[in-house]
């Protein structure tokens, strides 16, 4: 067996103080991770997959996205754009398991409220729900990455 | 009778029971309330039966504020501005006579149902139909012409009517000739309201033409009537016994003038199914005995929970989108090739695709909007002279950041009341800037220059419309508002003169 540092010398009893640190420090950023980057659900290919399906124009959406995204900040990743729209749909009714005509219903419920509540971006002066835009993004990071071409 | 003043010998001392001064819409309605009743009235009117470039360049003067022209915005003969108004005409609503406690110096001494009786019998003077202005019901025609069903409860549809519009010097000037009682006389100038020495009772008016002619009236009562500009002048020039004017003991007199400011296109509305507009939004309409224009208001609820102010906004047909759509490039709006990108948004979100190339319309708007009552902004006496001789006038028109900012939530308003409705979606082109130094447009709405409020310190005259502090001289006309609301005066001015009138009758009977 080849001479290790193991070979040479007894293990430590007991967890150095330097690694009970560096364990603690990789366990807090762990636990943060969820925080930071939204977690994809396992079918959130499904739900992009989904939300693209109702649209009527992609193209035209993703031309409002991309306008939206001269200003905002968002994220780029489209399963991560869906799930955040996920979470905003489950008030409304959405289940992942759900039919497209509920997730519409879902949609149209959040954009309504979106409205009740103020929550609106401007894209050229236009006043969209938050969702909707949230929507265009998702269509914008589609077409970027070369998917669901227009329909 | 009429009279033409530069045919009175100079000297002439002329007695009557009731001076009028002014013959626009409210002077003529206070004269022909009071013809053939046991009273002597003497009307005195600067010009003649026809516009005079002389007489009408005795409204130039001087602006040092927001830009505002003050002899285009007004007619100085027979019939005052009515003899160039749209004939727009609505009641202003109760929340506007109110004390506001987010609009300062708001709260009339009178309110909405004071003056109702009075706005019904305006109706009729200024020939508009019946008297159902909010009533949505009276104009559906049963759910044939439904308003849209915006929700949310900031936005809703309400109703102008349109007189003709009356020519009051038109149609008023027979039975004002007609009566036995008043005499008229035109091209006549009052110079001076002259009071007692302790300044508490008109005792005479000095009235003098651009022919160089002088004679004067000794009335038992005066009203003045020349408009919501011209009463704050005739008062300030008033000055050889009170040197800061008549009834301006309280510096008040000039001060609070307010407009309707007008933004055009201020929004526009992409709507996927225009089908629902009934045409009395786009355009003038005859229905139901009246010629009607429905516009979108703020609901009182929104304005008392929103701490805002009103808004009046029009809608018209613009542009049909279309997929296959070529855009103007002259087009000084940005952005126009997004349109049909929207209109597909909405459609999305609906489950609504297009079945051919037509995806919505585009609607543009206009809007009036209130300005709150500001001392600042005001009328004074420019040192320049008139061809009479008399100080030319000086406005000072102020709009605030803080005005801008409430026509800005305002748009945000109709915004959430579009989205949700789910039909529509507006866009809001009225830009932000940090200062409202120039205005787009004005309606030609002279107000508040001699305000009404109980107390003289914050108005010039009292619930009854007399000055404070003179007990025989009363002031009729848009001057008088104490808050403009968003409607044009016109219907609420003559409104406010029949009350004075009765005020005036009962005062007679009591005996002055």
């Amino acid at each position: 067996m080849g001479d290790t540092s193991h070979d040479k010398h007894e293990p430590h009893p007991a967890i150095s103080r330097r690694n009970i640190l560096i364990l603690g420090g990789v366990a807090l950023v762990t636990a943060a991770l969820p925080l930071a980057f939204p977690r994809f659900e396992p079918d959130s290919h499904t739900l992009v997959d989904a939300l693209a399906g109702l649209l009527v124009d992609r193209d035209a959406a993703a031309r409002l996205g991309r306008e939206w995204r001269l200003k905002s900040t968002g994220a780029r990743e489209p399963r991560v754009i869906a799930a955040s729209i996920g979470k905003r749909l489950v008030p409304y009714g959405w289940r992942k398991d759900g039919t497209p005509d509920e997730l519409r219903t879902a949609l149209l419920a959040r954009i309504r409220h979106d409205f009740e509540v103020s929550d609106m971006v401007g894209i050229s002066g236009w006043q969209l729900a938050r969702t909707s835009a949230e929507l265009c993004a998702l269509a914008a990071s589609l077409a970027d990455e070369g998917k669901h071409d227009a329909a | 009778m009429f009279i033409d003043g530069r045919q009175v010998p100079d000297g002439t001392i002329i007695d009557t029971d009731i001076a009028i001064i002014g013959a626009g819409a409210a002077g003529i309605t206070l004269a022909r309330s009071f013809a053939d009743k046991a009273m002597t009235v003497t009307l005195i009117e600067s010009g003649g039966f026809d516009f005079d470039p002389e007489t009408q360049a005795l409204y130039e003067g001087e602006s040092v504020g927001v830009p505002y022209s003050l002899d285009a915005s007004r007619l100085r003969y027979f019939g005052g501005s009515t003899n160039h108004w749209g004939g727009w005409c609505r009641p202003m609503q109760p929340i506007d006579f109110e004390k506001r406690d987010w609009v300062p110096h708001s709260g009339w001494p009178i309110t909405y149902d004071d003056l109702l009786p009075y706005y019904e019998r305006a109706n009729e003077i200024a020939q508009v139909g019946p008297f159902q202005y909010n009533n949505a019901e009276w104009w559906s025609d049963g759910g044939k012409n439904a308003p849209l069903p915006l929700p949310g409860g900031e936005v809703t549809t309400r109703w102008f009517e349109y007189s003709p519009p009356t020519r009051f010097g038109w149609l008023y000037r027979k039975p004002i000739d007609a009566a036995k009682n008043i005499t008229t006389y035109l091209n006549s100038n009052v110079l001076e309201i002259v009071p007692t020495a302790d300044a508490s009772h008109v005792e005479r008016l000095r009235v003098g033409t651009l022919s160089g002619k002088r004679f004067e009236v000794t009335p038992k009562l005066v009203i003045l009537a020349t408009g919501g500009i011209e009463n704050a002048r005739m008062l300030l020039l008033s000055n050889s016994v009170e040197k800061k004017g008549l009834g301006n003991s309280h510096d008040v007199v000039g001060r609070y003038f307010m407009e309707h400011p007008h933004v055009d296109r201020p929004a526009e509305i992409l709507l996927t199914d225009p089908s629902v507009v009934t045409p009395y939004y786009k355009t003038y309409t005859k229905l139901n005995g009246a010629s009607i224009r429905a516009v979108f208001m703020f609901t009182d609820e929104y304005l008392r929970a929103q701490r805002r102010l009103g808004t009046v906004m029009t809608f018209y047909e613009s542009k049909e989108i279309r997929t296959d759509d070529n855009y103007d490039k002259e087009d000084p709006v940005s952005q126009r090739s997004l349109e049909p990108d929207i209109l597909q948004l909405m459609r999305s979100a609906s489950g609504n695709k297009a079945d051919g190339p037509v995806l919505g319309k585009r609607y543009g708007t206009g809007c009036a909007t209130e300005q709150a009552p500001n001392p600042l902004s005001r009328i004074t006496l420019s040192g320049k002279k008139d061809a009479l001789g008399l100080n030319q006038t000086k406005i000072d028109w102020r709009l605030t950041n803080a005005d801008r900012d409430n026509l800005r939530k305002n748009l945000e308003a109709l915004a959430r009341a579009f989205g949700q409705w789910g039909n529509g979606t507006v866009r809001i082109l009225f830009k932000d800037k940090d200062k409202w130094d120039e205005a787009e447009g004005w309606g030609n709405h002279h107000m508040g220059t001699t305000r009404m409020s109980s107390d003289p310190r914050k108005g010039v005259v009292d619930a009854n419309c007399k000055v404070h502090g003179i007990d025989n001289l009363y002031v009729a006309g848009s001057s008088l508002f104490t808050t403009s609301a968003t409607v044009n005066p016109t219907l609420t001015l003559v409104a406010l003169a029949l009350r004075l009138s009765d005020h005036v009758q009962q005062t007679f009977t009591r005996g002055v």
